[in-house]
């Protein structure tokens, strides 16, 4: 029992590496990388630009903080089974959840130095820091790391666990209180602040017997968006997603549905009602014009366009494999050629209508249609190229 | 002759599971397939609706080999799984459209067919529902309206009673009656051994991927040399033989 933490978090990182392992195979990772220089040149570009003292800047800074606050959650790695098997050990429960909370912690700081590391040269740039706040302010951002994980760890309780809204509040507001203090006030009255925060949650919530229903959904939670986050590159088998009728969108179905084909049936709906591929299209497309939108120089805003493009396109294709698990597929009797055709002609369909969408963004707040015709040109060329051979290549590969 | 499977040697990986399978349907004829857990039922009935590739041996059915012509041979089939596989996106009116779809049904009649089967499993108000979400019971009826209401020359129910209801159980077995008398041949696979001894024209019996015995229950009686029992003594005895081999 006292190793048994030890042995999940082992697993849990060989899981990790598989997934991790697939993930630097996908070209997509590749379209990632490519997207974060753009971000990363974009944000270099810009800072030069920024004058002292803006009014805005510091409230940029406190919301960034709060946000870069949530990310990082108690990993407990409870299994399901846990509350039967495990009912019996209730002191040996407490051991196992503290070197949980360890593990959460370590893992919390990695993230919150990075993602703090990130705003500093901002920072630097619009306010006048001292060596000293910088450091004030990394062990500011620690403990506020470690009181929300203490948050995280007091809300699967039997005690605390009901008053949802209340633990929600102080996700959002210890980070708020200190943040504001250390951007609008000073960074050393964001420390004193931090801790007297950090100590007053500790000595509150003492009572933290764990209460399994919770915890087991929370760390369910929590896995199922890391496996969300891989199944943007590859097929994790426990990602389905969930189904929306959508009731308003049947006229939509109507006009992707190649009528009185069984395989454009399934799909089309399918790909309308289940929230995982199509919210996945959807935040990709608006992140894609968003893009368009705002990149001021010509040729990297058609970069970013053509990518998007493809990204849109290539995320759409596993969903060709989404129903082979379902018997029917293989017992009707349809030629498996209409399952190529008729997905290939939803997938054109999608990929035609988002690249409109985000080349019409493209224009820009400077309404500038030399470049939308551009990317106009090359976008239908794109999508040519990636409905017709790319989606080939792919069913190919996955047929194998 | 609807069905027939000669000499058929198959299985999931190399290790063949089954070993030599050879048995007939023929049409207007219910015909059970029985076997301890384990003995090769559904491995048969994944064989006939083609999700396995024989390693040698042959499945016709009226004249259709599965290998050379799949897309006939499937026209000819109906299939209701052992656990209810449905589509998490489609409402049940849906599963319906895509039934008609699938086996380019005549859509109005097709529709009359599946109102009359709705309506017997009391699932006419419930069209637009996701199925995903019923009771195991219901879901179940929902793959037996969509396998009855095709023309299908060849029907396969594996385990069809588990998580029916009484009522429901008395339905189906009209309704494959129905069938029975339109000339479709019916195979069956089953542990509710009292209803298949009153309801099967024959019997194939499987053990460790063999047939042990086939024919009806009088020749099955015959077999094990034990007039006038039943099919649970009978399957009992055979059973216990084999254990003991």
């Amino acid at each position: 029992m006292n190793n048994l933490f030890r042995q999940r978090r082992q697993k849990h990182f060989m899981e990790l590496l598989k997934y991790w392992r697939l993930v630097f195979n996908d070209h997509f990772v590749i379209a990632l990388f490519f997207l974060f220089g753009a971000l990363a040149y974009g944000y270099s570009q810009w800072l030069p630009q920024l004058n002292s003292h803006l009014w805005w800047s510091r409230w940029l800074l406190v919301l960034w903080f709060i946000l870069i606050t949530q990310v990082g959650r108690l990993a407990t790695l409870l299994k399901r089974p846990d509350p039967i098997f495990l009912l019996p050990q209730v002191t040996a429960i407490n051991h196992y959840l503290k070197q949980a909370i360890i593990y959460s912690i370590t893992l919390g700081l990695v993230m919150m130095t990075a993602l703090s590391a990130i705003a500093l040269p901002f920072a630097l740039t619009t306010e006048r820091l001292t060596e000293i706040d910088v450091v004030l302010i990394l062990v500011t951002a620690l403990l506020t790391k470690v009181t929300w994980l203490w948050t995280a760890r007091k809300a699967i309780s039997i005690r605390w666990g009901a008053q949802h809204y209340r633990t929600l509040a102080e996700y959002w507001v210890n980070p708020a209180i200190v943040w504001l203090v250390t951007w609008l006030g000073n960074p050393f009255w964001g420390l004193l602040v931090s801790l007297l925060l950090l100590i007053a949650m500790v000595a509150y919530y003492r009572q933290v017997a764990i209460d399994w229903r919770l915890a087991v959904r929370s760390e369910q939670d929590r896995m199922y968006s890391i496996y969300r986050f891989f199944n943007l590159f590859t097929d994790v088998p426990t990602v389905q997603g969930n189904v929306k009728r959508r009731r308003w969108a049947n006229g939509v179905i109507a006009l992707l549905e190649n009528k009185s084909h069984p395989w454009s049936y399934l799909y089309v709906r399918g790909f309308i009602r289940n929230t995982e591929i199509s919210g996945l299209v959807a935040r990709l497309t608006i992140v894609g014009m968003l893009f368009a939108f705002f990149i001021p120089l010509d040729w990297l805003n058609s970069v970013v366009v053509m990518l998007f493009i493809y990204l849109v396109a290539s995320q759409m294709i596993p969903f060709y494999e989404q129903y082979r698990a379902n018997v029917f597929t293989h017992i009707y009797p349809i030629a498996h050629e209409s399952q190529v055709k008729d997905f290939q002609q939803l997938l054109n369909k999608i990929t035609v209508v988002v690249m409109l969408l985000i080349v019409i963004a493209s224009v820009g707040s400077d309404l500038n249609w030399q470049r939308l015709v551009v990317n106009l040109v090359l976008g239908i060329g794109e999508s040519y190229l990636l409905t017709k051979f790319y989606f080939q290549s792919r069913v190919k590969k996955l047929a194998k | 002759m609807a069905l027939e499977v000669k000499k058929l040697v198959g299985g999931y990986s190399q290790i063949p599971v089954l070993k030599n399978v050879s048995f007939q349907v023929e049409p207007g004829e219910l015909v059970g397939l029985i076997g301890l857990n384990g003995a090769g039922k559904s491995t048969t009935i994944n064989h006939v609706i083609g999700l396995l590739r024989p390693f040698s041996g042959e499945i016709t059915l009226n004249g259709v080999n599965i290998q050379k012509n799949p897309v006939e041979y499937k026209k000819q089939i109906a299939y209701v799984p052992e656990t209810p596989i449905l589509y998490d996106e489609l409402t049940l009116r849906e599963h319906i459209e895509l039934t008609i779809n699938a086996y380019s049904l005549d859509h109005e009649e097709a529709w009359k067919n599946a109102n009359h089967l709705l309506k017997t499993f009391r699932l006419d108000n419930k069209l637009d529902w996701f199925p995903a979400n019923f009771s195991k019971g219901m879901k179940q009826k929902v793959m037996i309206c969509c396998a009855l209401m095709t023309n299908a020359k060849l029907l396969i129910v594996d385990e069809p009673f588990y998580g029916l209801d009484p009522l429901a159980v008395h339905d189906l077995l009209e309704l494959i009656e129905e069938k029975k008398k339109a000339g479709t041949a019916v195979l069956m696979s089953t542990h509710v051994l009292d209803t298949a001894q009153r309801y099967c024209d024959r019997f194939v019996l499987l053990a460790n991927g063999k047939v042990r015995a086939h024919g009806t229950l009088d020749e099955l009686r015959q077999k094990a040399d034990r007039p006038d029992e039943s099919l649970d003594d009978i399957y009992l005895s055979l059973a216990r033989n084999d254990q003991n081999e």
